[in-house]
């Protein structure tokens, strides 16, 4: 496609971007469209206040998903590799910043931003010692390797923690009477507050991006490696970056999920189907994509087996692997992802 | 002349022949004696006093009536409760006191060390702890309880294999304690026919209380269709003019024996279900699932779930604006490990009715303050956490252990395998955590399953600074014997 | 030492491939009457079984190059058939194997048809849902499988006109050992005809370049979904072997686990092999069943319910440190060690004087380029299997070029 300037248009236009733009409008439209045209049915059959409490339970759970999803994006767009022991690592560092909570009596808020600046530093040693040796062309090396920190992580933590399900303090005001009424549904500020919390990282990612030289590393090796190290972008130290944001984004998403469900050896693992299927829903490099993916998987968990009688609690992963192959199948950059996939 | 040598030989010949014959003979008599001596139990004596040297009521005393059950005749040894087991049917090389000696005891277990349910390991941890306070105060008849467990995750063919290779081995007398459904169902086959003891499973199905059919098998645990009978009885004094209830129970075997166990529990009462919501066991919050429930209204929500997802119901239920009276399921009776988590989420749990048979060890309400601070101190000194609620648990289990190895001890032919076979289906017995009132108590054929009794309590005065305290919201309700075993509940529904 | 040279297809050469085999064949035939023990016995016979699956993951993974972290699913697809038809419908034990094949095949080639698209790590993703769908499905239709209460059937029952006595206490599991190893046997040896036919080729071509496979003619598609198929007809058959050696199920038997420590018998072993297979399933086996033992037997952590989890950090870091110092598994170490003794120089191919020009041609190397391996601090992609006769490389590929120029020059 080539670009004519003539004296009628006076800036070139950014025809890539332009497309890329309508193609991700398109995808949302045709999403919000289903979802529109299943609402409205569900309204008429089941009364308002009944659906909205539905769209936000299914919100709640899919922007939680959205966020381990977030921490997998982070990495794979730097460096297309698919990190699958992120949920062991958010897993760690959320014990590590209990026992922050427990043992050392640190305010939860400290704690969560000890424990993410912990969880950087491990992140950035990982990729040091275990996944740069290796081409970013070994896929089965790489898997290899996040199978076994998997594994080694999730088994440690078991070691040193114990089994036994404990709780975790949420870092929003929380409790029985600490809600916004809207009519008949309750917003509860913990769910606001995550809400704002993911946002707030979203904002700042895409500034980070944008704005800053890091970013701008990153975003050029995220285009191609080799034309990044040739313009003289350190690429060893830019992935690096990335594994230790991605590492502290999941910790984040830890804290903020085990208030929830109790923080136990296994709690990440009940969310990792469904964060791969948001992350591959949303387009596995598009940072908003992978939140925008949470949310969509988790609505349709909620009014899907909500609405329709017969579908049981198995639906939910179910309905997460069927995400995960039709995606991939037949819109493999996702909803807001660059097309740019490979197809040959 | 010739002839008189002749027939003198013979005669010789035939005298020597008959002297060799008479001699194999009673060699064989002699070792079939001693093989069915193996087999079935010489006239061994019962052992005499208990050598327990502690008398603070933390270790079970023998049965007296257990002196008149055991070897009854010949092969067969009998208990109460029209209970009887055939030697002639085991094994031609079954050893009667394997994995007895005049120093130790040997059980075995099978659980799982490693993978998601690891943390009900910890079970076999408490049964140890208990063994070693058994141990270090006289002991069984002076002998030592050795408790080996062997690490199954879970797998019903590692199960197997570890049964097999203890039945093997030959050095043990019972297995005690193993654990899961899928593992006990998969081995009651195997132990059956090699008559190995397999005493208390740990594990949530109600056919394994079926002594008919497999005689060597028992399980422990309060019976779900015993639990939902309770449920059912005080709801209908609470609420005379009828109640809609939404169930929310998982989608495993303990969901299932929930929902099926209510259901005929109110067959033909103004209860009815108008919601059953499921959900994988792997579920992270009950949002959905409540959120359904409560468009119903329903006056009251069951929750019939285990661990965090009794948390998560409650919470759920909580927050919304539906305000059902709650009725748990027993595993979600532990304050600190259910409860207690609810506080960092700034709610309570109170309201929540729970049917309990037993005091958790740091329970506001338990009285036993002393046995709970010899708890403590047994189960810290081996480097235990005692606010684990399944080492709480593995305590109860241990003791009733050792009441039945104390009673096999009491039982004619003395202690052996066959009687600690009897004695696990003839117990009864007090733990000291358990209600007044509750006793784990099994006869035979006629009451298979150990305890059918039950208290609803409420919890209540909890805030989000501190737990809560349990208070009984009605009557003890006792129905031990009522459902007899697992054939009979088939055979009548 | 010094070096011991053979010459492939020389008369040494093929005695000591005969003596090799036989000494395998005479291990593997007397190990069960080695010892009474059936603990032992059964172990064997769960070698054997997970051999078999482990060989259907190389055939996916090492020699086509298709990641899959979902054997765990079609071991369980064979598995359960063979226990439902056994107990609902009382098929005979074998008579099932033939119908748990068929139905992983199906289902392989099922998941296989996505492939085509999805490559690398979303593959990996891919099979990573699948495996974890498994145990939901055995939930879902829980009458038919159990839920998770399992199923359970009565051992398969054993011939007794065999030399090995039924009625001793080990010798139901010994003539089970036999018929499992028989069919594992053919298993193995089905593989190893794939491998060196032109199927075979078309995988590894697949696996090294799918583009220049393609430009070819090597049909990738069709090559693709037959591997996935055949792997899964190879998860298949393991499971109802496992269902044989213990006819007991239940959906924590082929859960996710299960696929990633498949996933590390193969890398032990040696991913590019069929015979590596082998030690990847006595890796596999020490690691599921005795490693825990064996810490507690040592008394190491104390002997706290938690120890058990001794397994996933030493699988986790067996597998980082193989994957760091010896990609290509146990049989590439074994082979390395071997070459220090023994060279075998390998064969040219037939006709291979039409390629030297007259003018003379350089001798043909002496040691095989393909298996070594370049340095640099980066561990490659495991290396083809060590088979001298086939071989991307050889030098007949290239000929055409060559003669060209040559003619031209």
């Amino acid at each position: 496609m080539t670009t004519t300037v003539s004296a009628a248009s006076p800036r070139p236009v950014d025809v890539l971007r332009a497309d890329r733009r309508r193609t991700a409008m398109t995808n949302i439209a045709v999403v919000a469209g289903l979802l529109a045209a299943f609402s409205i049915w569900a309204i008429w059959s089941g009364g308002l206040s009944l659906y909205l409490q539905r769209v936000l339970d299914g919100t709640r759970n899919g922007v939680l998903y959205g966020m381990v999803a977030l921490a997998l994006v982070i990495v794979f767009k730097a460096t297309k590799v698919i990190n699958f022991a992120q949920g062991a690592m958010a897993m760690f560092g959320t014990f590590v910043a209990a026992t922050l909570i427990t043992s050392w009596n640190l305010p939860v808020a400290l704690a969560v931003l000890i424990a993410m600046a912990l969880s950087a530093a491990a992140g950035a040693g990982i990729e040091r010692a275990v996944i740069r040796p290796f081409d970013p062309d070994n896929h089965l090396g790489i898997v290899i390797v996040t199978l076994s920190l998997y594994m080694a992580i999730n088994a440690t933590a078991a070691l040193v923690w114990g089994n036994d399900p404990r709780g975790f303090p949420s870092l929003f005001p929380a409790g029985g009477d600490n809600y916004l009424a809207l009519g008949d549904i309750r917003l509860y500020y913990t769910t606001l507050g995550s809400w704002a919390t993911i946002a707030l990282v979203v904002v700042a990612l895409h500034l980070m991006l944008a704005r800053t030289r890091m970013g701008l590393a990153f975003r050029a090796v995220a285009n191609s490696v080799e034309n990044a190290r040739l313009i003289g972008v350190d690429v060893g130290r830019t992935v690096q970056q990335s594994w230790a944001i991605a590492a502290a984004v999941g910790t984040l998403a830890g804290c903020l999920l085990a208030p929830m469900t109790n923080l136990d050896p296994v709690f990440m693992d009940k969310v990792l189907v469904y964060s791969f299927a948001a992350a591959t829903l949303g387009g596995l490099d598009s940072i908003s994509g992978s939140v925008l993916g949470g949310v969509i998987v988790g609505l349709t968990i909620a009014l899907l087996t909500g609405y329709l009688p017969g579908l049981g609690g198995e639906f939910g992963i179910a309905l997460a692997f069927f995400v995960i192959i039709a995606v991939l199948q037949f819109r493999p950059a996702g909803l807001l992802g660059r097309k740019s996939q490979e197809r040959v | 002349m010739r002839g008189t040598v002749w027939r003198k030989n013979v005669t010789a010949g035939a005298v020597a022949l008959l002297a060799a014959l008479s001699v194999t003979a009673c060699s064989h008599e002699e070792s079939r004696q001693q093989a069915e001596a193996a087999r079935c139990g010489a006239a061994a004596e019962p052992e005499g006093e208990s050598t327990i040297t502690v008398n603070d009521g933390s270790i079970p005393e023998p049965n007296e009536d257990a002196a008149q059950w055991g070897l009854a005749d010949d092969c067969t040894y009998k208990g109460p409760g029209g209970f009887s087991i055939d030697l002639t049917k085991c094994p031609d090389d079954w050893d009667i006191n394997a994995g007895i000696t005049e120093e130790e005891i040997r059980l075995f277990s099978s659980m799982p060390y490693a993978g998601n349910l690891a943390a009900y390991g910890a079970i076999g941890d408490g049964i140890a702890a208990y063994f070693q306070h058994v141990n270090d105060n006289g002991g069984i008849y002076g002998r030592k309880i050795v408790y080996d467990i062997k690490d199954d995750q879970l797998q019903p063919d590692v199960t197997r294999q570890n049964t097999d290779d203890a039945i093997q081995s030959g050095n043990y007398a019972a297995g005690y304690a193993i654990l899961g459904s899928s593992g006990n169902l998969a081995i009651q086959e195997l132990t059956n026919a090699e008559c190995m003891p397999q005493v208390a499973s740990a594990a949530a199905n109600d056919a394994l209380n079926d002594p008919e059919n497999f005689p060597w098998t028992t399980s422990f645990g309060l019976n779900y269709y015993n639990e939902t009978a309770i449920w059912e009885k005080w709801l209908e004094e609470n609420f005379p003019d009828g109640a809609t209830v939404a169930v929310l129970a998982s989608s495993n075997a303990q969901g299932e024996a929930y929902i099926n166990g209510f259901t005929a529990a109110i067959e033909g009462t103004n209860i009815n279900i108008v919601a059953t919501e499921t959900n994988e066991v792997t579920a992270t919050n009950l949002d959905n699932q409540v959120t359904s429930a409560a468009a119903r209204g329903a006056d009251v929500a069951i929750i019939a779930q285990a661990g965090t997802l009794c948390t998560a119901g409650f919470a759920a239920i909580e927050r919304s604006a539906w305000d059902p009276t709650v009725i748990a399921a027993n595993s979600c009776a532990q304050i600190d490990t259910v409860f207690a988590p609810l506080q960092q989420q700034g709610l309570t749990g109170n309201g929540t009715h729970v049917v309990r048979y037993y005091y958790g060890p740091y329970d506001n309400d338990n009285p036993h303050t002393e046995f709970t601070r010899l708890y403590e101190r047994v189960v810290s000194e081996q480097g235990l956490d005692p606010t684990n609620a399944q080492i709480a648990n593995g305590f109860w289990w241990g003791w009733y252990a050792t009441q039945i190895l104390l009673d096999a001890g009491q039982m004619k032919g003395g202690l052996n395998r066959a009687n600690i076979n009897v004695a696990a289906h003839s117990y009864d017995s007090h733990y000291p955590l358990e209600l007044d009132g509750v006793r784990g108590k099994v006869s035979g054929v006629e009451d298979a399953y150990p305890f059918e009794s039950g208290q609803i309590f409420v919890y209540e005065n909890a805030t989000p600074e501190r737990t809560g305290t349990f208070r009984a919201a009605g009557p003890l309700i006792d129905n031990e014997g009522v459902l007899k075993n697992w054939s009979s509940i088939q055979a009548s529904s | 030492m010094a070096r011991i040279t053979l010459t492939e297809g020389s008369r040494q050469h093929r005695a000591l491939q005969m003596g090799i085999a036989a000494i395998g064949a005479l291990v593997v035939l007397t190990l069960p009457l080695l010892t009474d023990e059936v603990g032992a016995i059964e172990t064997f016979t769960q070698i054997a079984c997970y051999a078999v699956a482990i060989l259907g993951l190389g055939l996916l993974t090492g020699y086509t190059g298709q990641i899959s972290i979902g054997m765990s699913a079609f071991v369980g697809l064979g598995a359960y058939t063979t226990i439902i038809l056994v107990v609902d419908h009382g098929w005979p034990y074998l008579a099932t194997i033939p119908v748990g094949i068929v139905l992983c095949l199906i289902a392989g080639a099922l998941v296989g048809i996505p492939a085509l698209r999805i490559r690398g790590l979303y593959l990996v993703t891919v099979t990573l849902a699948v495996a974890a769908l498994f145990p939901v499905l055995v939930h879902r239709f829980s009458d038919l499988t159990g839920g998770t209460d399992g199923k359970f059937a009565q051992d398969m029952e054993v011939p007794t006109w065999t030399p090995v006595d039924p009625y001793v206490r080990a010798g139901v599991p010994r003539l089970h050992y036999y018929i499992i190893v028989l069919i594992a046997a053919l298993a193995f040896l089905v593989a190893w005809n794939v491998v060196r036919s032109r199927v075979g080729r078309a995988m590894l071509a697949v696996r090294d370049s799918e583009l220049s496979a393609s430009a070819n003619g090597v049909p990738v598609a069709r090559v693709k979904v037959f591997a996935f198929a055949l792997s899964a007809a190879y998860g298949g058959l393991a499971g109802s072997l496992l269902v044989i050696q213990a006819p007991v199920v239940s959906e924590t038997r082929f859960d996710l686990f299960l696929s990633v420590f498949l996933l590390v018998g193969l890398i032990v072993g040696g991913s590019g092999t069929i015979i590596g297979a082998i030690p990847g399933a006595i890796a596999f086996v020490a690691l599921r069943t005795y490693i825990a033992d064996w810490t507690e037997a040592l008394g190491l952590l104390g002997a706290r319910a938690e120890s058990g989890q001794i397994v996933g950090v030493i699988s986790g870091l067996l597998l980082l440190l193989f994957v760091f110092l010896l990609p290509g598994g146990l049989v590439d170490g074994l082979g390395t060690l071997r070459r220090r003794f023994l060279v075998v120089i390998p064969r040219p191919p037939a006709g291979w004087q039409q390629y030297i020009p007259a003018s003379g041609a350089p001798a043909i190397a002496h040691d095989h380029p393909v298996t070594e391996r370049p340095t640099g601090s980066r561990p490659p992609v495991p290396p083809p299997a060590d088979a001298p006769l086939v071989s991307a490389r050889v030098p007949g590929t290239t000929a055409p070029l060559q003669r060209t120029s040559h003619e031209k020059g």
